[in-house]
């Protein structure tokens, strides 16, 4: 490979001489307010740029002969198309916002001007949203998008988010968007070591036509991501940062204080702990705030310099970024260290470029989503208010719930996870035109992305943690733990492509777009890991482990394997089609191989095909209200064999130890017919601007199928094989509506307000299951029933207390009638955890260059299993931290109340502890002001800007928790889909000011 | 011109070969083998069936909190002898009060756990045939009479808690009989259930092959690593299942032999197999005992320094009444002071040790006294005085319905903890009654004194899911 490519090279230098007939074009460029020359304008044909203005704002380029337009592009300016003509052209342009990002789609393989899209894509600018004060970028993205569903969920620094585009199309595979960076695949969990600050565009393919170019991996949309690029002219250097602080929400589940808890121990509980009167007068005493212990207010900064220029042949961009949070739980955080290099050269025919980016962090977390009784998550709920945080010595306090219960603070202070993360990620490519037919276009894109982390956690030996370990799992643990991991995963792709542009006429109506492309993908990886007790050495780190023996017991665990080891190879090609500029087709066909699936079934070919008809361009289309309206209409399939594992088609035998010995048995039952999971959409759209673009919108229907479900049904225990079987059964579907609308309600030089919303409705519905089922239960409280959402619970109606027992009701599912019965064959399907309705809605207001920014997000319509309230309400943990609801528990006869007598078994599968996860949350709001050109002058810098902001400021919801967001991301607990399963990290509230500044 | 020719060449290769390398999709798992080709891969199956009894689903618990795992400390939790204390965390009151309904976790992965090792055990039978020739033909006989010990051992656990009853001719419904590995249909198999008495039948049956294999095979008493059934353990397996269908002639035919072959230890020796230390020591007790490679190495087996789980003061009562080996701090911890201040009795047989014993001489020689005394075979008696003596406690002389009680009452004590008594409960009486059963002052998490016959708990339900997903499996009566 890399011979032939050298001699390719060699081979393009050499042909790169031969040039189609040319013609000079100059012209000068000038600012239409005052006159003066614009440096540094881009002039561009056909989207690719070919010159730049010069200190007198004069360029001169040379074009094919027989084009006609050029468009001149400078920041800060209104973009502005010219046609060519014979004479010398003067340019003016006037200022405003650049809209050179928002009027083309990037597909990642091409752009595309939005006007001829058929699909459904929408482009966001980055810069309205970059400075959201949140480590890992897909966060930033919720509720900018119709369709795009954005669960945060947690707010320890560096998450990643659960993001899902136009509902979930898999039950087992994976339902996680496809991330393109530049062309090249990013994990979303690795964008918390990447710099959200280089990003310059991002767009969210959300239908077939959009996503078929990304066939094999684009069923669940693709979110493609470029990066700044060098503009030609000037060197211009830019200081972004910002600094802030965040703070805790309120947590809507209410805990006892300690008059409280005593009462309702001494009172209701009958007494758990077998308390004295004289235990419990001291313990009166006593009033510990423990969210006061664990929490503190959190502290961010970050800062970037990046650098920007070139000539006409070569431009760069660079930037080194420091991004540092502390968050709200005491002891985590995370930095990160980020760089990156982008360079494009042209040189006649040949265009190259590489854009590398490197990054390094360094995290302190806690565990979240889990209901370990050593998570400080946890234990800060279910700490006895009672109890002290320290001893008069300044030691930690040991609880009497010990070893059920280990102190917080110490655990965050004293132990602790640690991981680090070093993330490479870069391509190269070189684009040729060939010599002998004019715009037919050869591009090699080889790009590589790599990441390695290495974790560490210890709990050192003396601490509660360690003993609690050693009471609980095993005795050797009781002297420290120390684990450490290395997971590392290369990910190449390499994509040829030939690109043909054309007009079918001399007339130049009818154009054609050819490109047929080759892509290979290999994802590798390899991971260990170790488990090491026995801390006795006063380090804390390896050189504090001593010897293991079988006697002492300290034997370490070594673990490890290959996390990934596959391959996706396709060939694909699509065409666009137009005819005047107001009718436009294009195809997609494609065909993809797996190396996931079974070779008899591995490969696939499908295809989208789209329309669209620029309903203003006819000359019969006069009402002056619609300057702008468009109709377009896609159908496609696209595929999908992520998120199965690498090898689910075959039978396999796993390792494990018997007698100190090895075995092999079964812990995957083949499916010999797997294949790949097609996802086919239907989308209609309108698109609209009306009063002189005042008003902007689009509307879009899609109806989306998809055929082959990925599906782990369960398995009749009769039939072995750990129930563990992958099956391509069963259909499910996801319709619904997108609508954004932007409404510019005041539009002067100097005052501007404008509205921008949107709204996604989605419905989905399981329409079959596997082997004619029609009935699966799915994780611990959902079930799949065809006819219903995924996601769907099942649960028993829980009706109340019956005042005169104190007992549980349950509603009978045979009869409707009332039982105290708990019985599983009263369970029933109820409500769904993915909210149908989602929204973002965005108010702008400026005077000059002041701005202000304010932007809510809201979500309708689905429910949360509480399992957190489960958990401080259950009738055995009367003597951990219990919820303040536990005051009503019902004591007499006749007593009306919803929370039953303590001593009654509480029923967790039921929809007493199921609650409506609605909300609505100003997620920020931003106040900016940009200085004008009249006072950067005399300071002698192009741009300056400072802003201060609020990130979620207010949430409305009536969930009894931090946040009734669930991301399952941060759940542990594999079971546990939809529920807030406890060890919740609370959403963070902060307040930032930063400053920009271009000089 | 000729250049040009060369360049479309590379260009083209490039373009279409570097991409289209098929081969390159094929790869291969590195960490899971496809199928058992080799005779070495067989033998690691075999000892994969023996994994699945490692599971925290069937004997193994490899936490010092003493989860109780089905088939080894709970049914002691769920009888009269075991109550809950506050430490459990009120995790396991679901299953000491009998409440559970058909969705309850613990009594699906009770079914699904034996079920799984008997896939692997036919999944062995059925590879196994190849081998039975030449230099591995007396192994693999070995290899497929402990497969079918294990297969019918694991029916008889089902049986224990999905069986309607235990007459050995009884047309109630007990477990589907599973004798094939068929991953192909894995989904569309379904079963029904067999009657208890093709249950016993097949079990039987399957026993009846091992020994016959065993036979031919070789091994048949001299099995020194006790991680592995050999035909002593198939005697004893067909005299429990015997036990509890009133088979009294058989169960004293294979005790005899059993016993014959491997004795019940002395009171010294007793107390050392609940010794970390010395395990191994008692070379003539112990039949088969699974050993513990959990995660958490050099392993142990069920666990308890901090238990979910105390021993009733009534059985505290009778274990220091009886007193010699059954007291003895290996074996039973009196007077533990728990976090709430709380005095209790601690059954020791867990903590630190290596492997929970699935059989032994005690539990046979107990089985043949009853039996004998059914039978009117007077030397019941002596058989209850041989194990008092070789436990270090004094004999006695009873006659009647008072020796029948005293043998019972041994069995208690013999095999306190070691996953019996509610399976003896619902054998017989179908009655618990807790003294204790206090959930104030740390005491306990009980709140249920007593359990009549009448109650459903007595019979596990067949799971709610595995009738959703198996219609042809007919739910317990009461679910």
């Amino acid at each position: 490979m890399t011979k032939k490519l050298s001699i390719l090279l060699g081979m393009l230098l050499l042909f790169g001489q031969l040039i189609a007939q040319t013609k000079q074009v100059t012209g000068k460029v000038s600012d239409s307010k005052d006159g003066s020359a614009i440096v540094g304008a881009t002039i561009s044909l056909n989207g690719k740029s070919i010159g730049i203005t010069d200190q007198s704002g004069a360029f001169s380029v040379s074009v094919p002969s027989n084009a006609r337009k050029l468009t001149i592009t400078s920041i800060g300016f209104t973009d502005m198309e010219v046609s060519i003509t014979n004479s010398s052209l003067a340019i003016s342009l006037a200022a405003g916002d650049s809209k050179s990002i928002s009027e083309v789609i990037v597909t990642g393989y091409a752009t595309k001007g939005k006007r001829s899209n058929t699909g459904s894509a929408v482009t966001i600018s980055v810069d309205g949203i970059r400075n959201q004060p949140i480590a890992s970028f897909d966060q930033m993205l919720q509720g900018q998008v119709p369709g795009l569903d954005v669960k945060s969920g947690s707010g320890q620094p560096g998450r990643n988010a659960d993001v899902v585009i136009r509902g979930k199309g898999s039950i087992n595979g994976s339902t996680t968007p496809l991330y393109i960076i530049d062309g090249i695949e990013v994990r979303p969990g690795d964008f918390s070591t990447m710099n959200p600050g280089d990003f310059e565009s991002v767009t969210i393919l959300k239908d077939a036509s959009s996503t078929a170019i990304y066939g094999s991996r684009g069923a669940n949309g693709v979110i493609v991501v470029t990066t700044k690029k060098g503009k030609s002219g000037k060197t211009k250097f830019t200081y972004d940062g910002q600094v802030g602080v965040s703070r805790l929400p309120k947590n809507k589940l209410e805990l006892m204080n300690t008059q409280e808890k005593l009462d309702f121990e001494i009172d209701i509980a009958g007494n758990p702990w077998g308390w004295s009167p004289a235990d419990v007068a001291a313990f009166r005493l006593v009033n510990t705030d423990w969210n006061d212990i664990v929490f503190q207010d959190g502290k961010m900064q970050s800062h970037q310099i990046s650098a920007s220029g070139g000539n006409d042949k070569t431009t760069f961009y660079t930037s080194v970024g420091l991004y540092n949070e502390d968050g709200i739980t005491i002891n985590t955080g995370l930095k990160r260290y980020t760089g990156r290099l982008n360079l494009t050269h042209t040189e006649n025919r040949l265009k190259m470029g590489v854009n590398l980016t490197g990054g390094w962090s360094d995290f302190r977390g806690t565990g979240e989503g889990n209901q370990s009784v050593g998570a400080p998550l946890n234990t800060v709920i279910w700490a006895l208010p009672y109890e002290p945080n320290k001893n008069p010595d300044g030691t930690y306090y040991n609880s009497f719930q010990f070893p059920f219960w280990i102190n917080p603070e110490e655990e965050l202070v004293e132990n602790g996870d640690n991981s680090g993360q070093l993330k490479l990620n870069g391509n190269a490519y070189i684009e040729y035109k060939l010599p002998w037919l004019e715009n037919l276009t050869y591009k090699l894109n080889v790009g590589g992305d790599f990441s390695q982390i290495e974790a560490f956690n210890i709990t050192n030996n003396g601490t509660q943690g360690a003993n609690q370990s050693g009471q609980l799992t095993a005795a050797f643990r009781n002297e420290g733990v120390l684990g450490r991991s290395y997971d590392k995963r290369f990910r190449s792709t390499i994509t040829n492509s030939l690109n043909y542009k054309t007009f079918l006429d001399s007339k130049q109506d009818h154009s054609l777009n050819v490109g047929v492309f080759t892509e290979y993908i290999r994802r590798t990886g390899r991971n260990f890991n170790f488990e090491a007790y026995g801390l006795l050495n006063p380090f804390r780190n390896e050189a504090g482990l001593v010897t293991g023996t079988a006697a002492n017991g300290y034997i370490p665990v070594v673990g490890g394997g290959f996390p990934q080891d596959n391959t996706i190879s396709s060939f694909f090609g699509n065409a666009d089609y137009s005819f005047k500029n107001k009718y436009f087709v294009s195809v997609t066909g494609r065909t993809d191989g797996s190396s996931r699936l079974s070779p008899k079934n591995r490969w696939t070919q499908y295809g989208s095909i789209g329309a669209a008809w620029i309903v203003t361009a006819e000359n019969f289309f006069n009402v002056n209200a619609i300057n702008f309206l468009k109709l377009k209409a896609s159908y496609g399939a696209v595929g999908n064999s992520e998120g199965i594992g690498d090898f689910p088609y075959l039978q396999q035998y796993g390792r494990g130890t018997y007698n100190g010995n090895s075995t092999l048995s079964v812990n995957r039952l083949a499916n010999d017919d797997l294949t790949w999971e097609k996802r086919r959409t239907a989308n209609f759209g309108l698109e609209f601007e009306l009063f002189k673009s005042r008003v902007r919108g689009t509307v879009e229907y899609y109806n989306s199928l998809t055929k082959g479900l990925y599906f782990s049904p369960f398995v009749p225990a009769t039939s072995g094989g750990n129930g563990n079987i992958l099956t391509n059964g069963g259909n499910m579907a996801n319709n619904g509506i997108d609508v954004s609308i932007g409404v510019k309600i005041i539009d002067k030089k100097d005052f501007y307000w404008s509205i921008d919303a949107n709204y996604n409705y989605n419905k989905n519905t399981i329409k079959s299951l596997p082997n004619n089922q029609n009935f699966q239960l799915y994780q611990s409280f959902q079930a799949l029933q065809v006819g219903k959402p995924f996601g769907s619970f099942y649960l028993v109606d829980y009706v109340g207390v019956n005042p005169a027992n104190g007992n549980s009701q349950y509603r009978k599912q045979s009869d409707k009638t009332i039982t105290e019965i708990y019985d599983a064959n009263d369970l029933t399907v109820l409500g769904t955890s993915d909210a149908p309705h989602k929204g973002g809605v965005t108010n702008t207001i400026g005077y000059k260059g002041l701005q202000v920014t304010a932007f809510f997000v809201y979500n309708y319509g689905n429910y949360v299993y509480n399992n957190a309230r489960f958990n401080v309400e259950f009738y055995q943990y009367t003597t951990s931290g219990f919820a303040k609801n536990g005051l009503t528990a019902w004591t007499t006869p006749g007593q009306i109340t919803n929370f039953p007598r303590i001593d009654e078994a509480t029923e967790g599968q039921t929809t007493r502890f199921l609650e409506k996860g609605d909300f609505w949350r100003l997620r920020n709001v931003m106040v900016s002001y940009t200085f004008p050109k009249t006072i950067l002058s005399k300071l002698k810098l192009q741009g300056l800007r400072i802003f201060v902001q609020g990130q979620n400021l207010y949430t409305q919801h009536n969930f009894q928790g931090w946040d009734p967001e669930v991301s399952t991301i941060v759940n542990s607990d594999a079971g546990s889909n939809a529920s807030v399963s406890g060890a919740q990290y609370p959403t963070l509230r902060s307040m930032n000011a930063g400053i920009s500044i271009t000089f | 011109m000729k250049k040009i020719i060369i360049y479309t060449c590379v260009g083209f290769s490039t373009f279409v070969f570097a991409p289209s390398c098929k081969k390159q999709l094929n790869t291969t798992p590195q960490t899971s083998l496809l199928e058992l080709k080799t005779f070495s891969d067989i033998q690691a199956g075999m000892r994969g069936v023996y994994d699945g009894f490692q599971s925290t689903n069937y004997y193994i618990c490899n936490a010092n909190s003493g989860n109780p795992s089905p088939f080894s400390a709970l049914p002691d939790l769920m009888g009269d002898d075991f109550v809950e204390t506050l430490e459990s965390l009120g995790n396991w009151n679901t299953m000491s009060e009998m409440i559970y309904a058909s969705d309850n976790g613990v009594v699906n992965a009770a079914f699904i756990q034996p079920y799984e090792i008997i896939s692997r055990a036919n999944n062995i039978l059925q590879f196994i045939g190849q081998f039975e020739t030449g230099i591995t033909n007396a192994e693999a006989k070995r290899i497929k009479a402990q497969a079918f010990a294990i297969r019918a051992h694991c029916h008889f656990d089902l049986m224990r808690y999905f069986a309607i009853d235990f007459d050995r001719n009884s047309s109630a419904l007990g477990v589907p009989n599973v004798t094939k590995f068929e991953p192909a249909s894995a989904l569309t198999s379904l079963p029904a259930r067999n009657t208890v008495k093709e249950n016993y039948d097949l079990i039987l049956k399957d026993l009846d092959s091992a020994l016959a294999n065993f036979r031919t095979g070789g091994n048949t008493t001299s099995n020194t690593n006790r991680a592995f059934i050999d035909s002593v353990t198939v005697y004893a397996i067909r005299a429990r299942v015997n036990y509890y269908a009133s088979q009294w002639t058989s169960v004293i035919a294979d005790a005899n032999i059993a016993l014959g072959l491997r004795p019940t230890t002395n009171s010294a020796g007793y107390t050392a197999m609940f010794t970390t230390a010395t395990e191994a020591t008692p070379t003539s007790e112990v039949y088969w005992a699974i050993p513990s490679d959990g995660t958490m190495s050099p392993g142990r087996a069920t666990n308890g320094s901090n238990a979910s789980y105390r021993v009733t003061n009534a059985t505290t009562t009778i274990l220091t009444g009886f007193g010699g080996a059954y007291t003895n701090t290996n074996v039973t911890r009196l007077n533990q002071v728990s976090g709430g201040g709380v005095n209790r009795t601690l059954c020791w047989k867990y903590p630190g040790i290596r492997s929970f014993k699935v059989y032994r001489a005690g539990e046979l020689m107990l089985m043949r006294a009853e039996a004998k005394y059914k039978t009117s075979d007077l030397t019941a008696l002596n058989d209850l005085n041989s194990l008092k003596t070789n436990r270090g406690v004094a004999n006695g002389s009873e006659t009647g319905a008072a020796l029948l009680n005293a043998i019972l009452t041994l069995r208690r004590i013999e095999l306190l903890g070691e996953g019996h008594r509610w399976f003896d409960l619902r054998r017989t009486t179908k009655s618990t009654v807790r003294l204790e059963c206090i959930t104030s002052g740390g005491q306990s998490r009980a709140a249920k004194c007593a359990i009549p016959s009448t109650e459903r708990g007595w019979l596990f339900p067949i799971p709610f899911n595995q009738i959703l997903v198996n219609p042809n499996l007919q739910p317990n009566p009461g679910y």
